[in-house]
């Protein structure tokens, strides 16, 4: 009997995987389209910049691809958008330095790369789409120069809640670059949507918002970083981009 | 009847049992929405009552903004106030829903897709719809009318000022 229960099970469990594979081939079959050395050779063949540019960029996405804080097609994509978007060589190319400086420095860049299409894709000169990049940047390595003097690291081990008992969690990439890019983002947000940076509770409180919320990321690490930060920490952060924000003159 | 032959008829009969159940499972979504769509839209003495809302924005915004409210609401009854949560033909569907009566397009573009602009399809009185996979996050997007003007979901879960001081609007899934 138990042997037909366990037929049933299986027939039941195995249905939906043929539909299953073909997805994942599909998927897989895109994503195996773009290799780091097609990105390398357009940086090389078409990228309009100049020698030292193409160097550097060369560099930082060797790092980046290393690290897993970008996978090729996004590289791709976002050279092959920028460098057609009709902006001056001069301002491409401090966009480009601005994407490699963060990666050279292990900053997760997917935020600034989405607003660097966000800002083209709604016509934004290029000079503006720089300024929010650069000022961005700025928060994310405060972010991740405050989760860091916290025990936050790539590699690092922690011991999290999971359940009852705890686990023991070694920190990737993807799970700390999530987090900093979250904590950078709600502060950024807070700020730019005209909330008191010098209100440290506040700012507190819509940074967690932002963490619990945000449901790819791991609750145990949420709760971690809950209590390993505190509120006048991240209102110091909220109030430096108060002074970047505020208009010249 | 010996255990084995037993276990043959069962298997058959279980696969069978799966077939036809992926066979109804087809085009489910579709038929769901047109569904929905048809009760939500159905024209009646209701429909008399609200004709006078139907004109275009552009010369009665204070009602088109009613009605666009009205459709909403009624969306959001019939789907159980839970559109972009809960996928309705499995996986992890989110549905984005606007209604622009007057529009000729409207396209999504976000943090999903690139911020490349993705067309939503026109459902009947201007109501526009799609079903994006989208993983686990937050993602930031907005609308693109007749591709010029863009605007925030009036459905979102919240929202974050961009560049130019407009909005843009965040979903979590």
């Amino acid at each position: 009997m138990m042997k037909i229960l366990c037929i049933a099970l299986l027939l039941n469990l195995l249905a939906p995987l043929p539909l299953l594979a073909t997805s994942v081939a599909a998927v897989e079959q895109t994503q195996a389209q773009v290799t780091a050395q097609d990105v390398y050779d357009y940086i090389n063949h078409y990228l309009e910049a100049s020698a030292q540019t193409k160097a550097i960029l060369i560099q930082a996405f060797q790092k980046g691809f290393q690290e897993g804080a970008i996978t090729p097609e996004r590289a791709l994509a976002f050279l092959v958008r920028v460098n057609g978007s009709g902006a001056s060589i001069a301002l491409r190319e401090q966009v480009y330095l601005t994407i490699a400086d963060g990666l050279m420095k292990s900053v997760p860049v997917e935020m600034l790369i989405s607003k660097v299409e966000e800002g083209l894709a709604k016509g934004r000169p290029m000079e503006e789409i720089l300024a929010e990049i650069q000022e961005r940047k700025t928060t994310l390595e405060e972010v991740k120069g405050l989760l860091e003097s916290k025990g936050l690291k790539v590699g690092v081990e922690l011991q999290l809640p999971v359940g009852v008992g705890q686990a023991t969690l070694v920190l990737s990439f993807e799970l700390v670059g999530a987090v900093i890019t979250d904590v950078a983002g709600a502060l950024e947000d807070y700020v730019r949507n005209g909330n008191d940076p010098v209100d440290s509770l506040a700012v507190y409180q819509a940074v967690m918002l932002r963490l619990q919320r945000d449901r790819s990321l791991l609750q145990g690490l949420v709760a971690w970083v809950s209590t390993a930060v505190t509120p006048e920490e991240l209102s110091r952060i909220a109030q430096n981009i108060a002074i970047r924000l505020k208009p010249k003159g | 009847m010996n255990e084995e032959k037993f276990e043959s008829y069962l298997r058959e009969g279980l696969k069978q049992g799966v077939e036809s159940h992926l066979q109804r499972l087809e085009g489910l979504e579709e038929r769901v929405i047109g569904a929905l769509e048809e009760r939500a839209l159905r024209r009646g003495r209701w429909a008399k009552v609200l004709e006078p809302l139907l004109v275009p924005v552009q010369r009665r915004p204070a009602l088109a903004l009613a009605t666009t409210a009205m459709a909403f609401l009624i969306i959001g009854l019939f789907l159980g106030m839970g559109l972009s949560g809960p996928s309705l033909g499995g996986g992890e569907g989110v549905w984005f829903v606007v209604a622009y009566p007057e529009a000729q397009s409207v396209t999504v573009a976000g943090d999903f897709n690139g911020w490349t602009e993705t067309p939503l399809k026109r459902g009947k009185d201007g109501i526009w719809t799609i079903r994006l996979d989208l993983k686990p996050g937050r993602y930031e997007y907005a609308f693109k009318i007749d591709g010029k003007k863009w605007v925030p979901d009036p459905r979102a879960d919240e929202y974050v000022k961009t560049y130019g001081n407009q909005y843009n609007s965040v979903i979590y899934v």
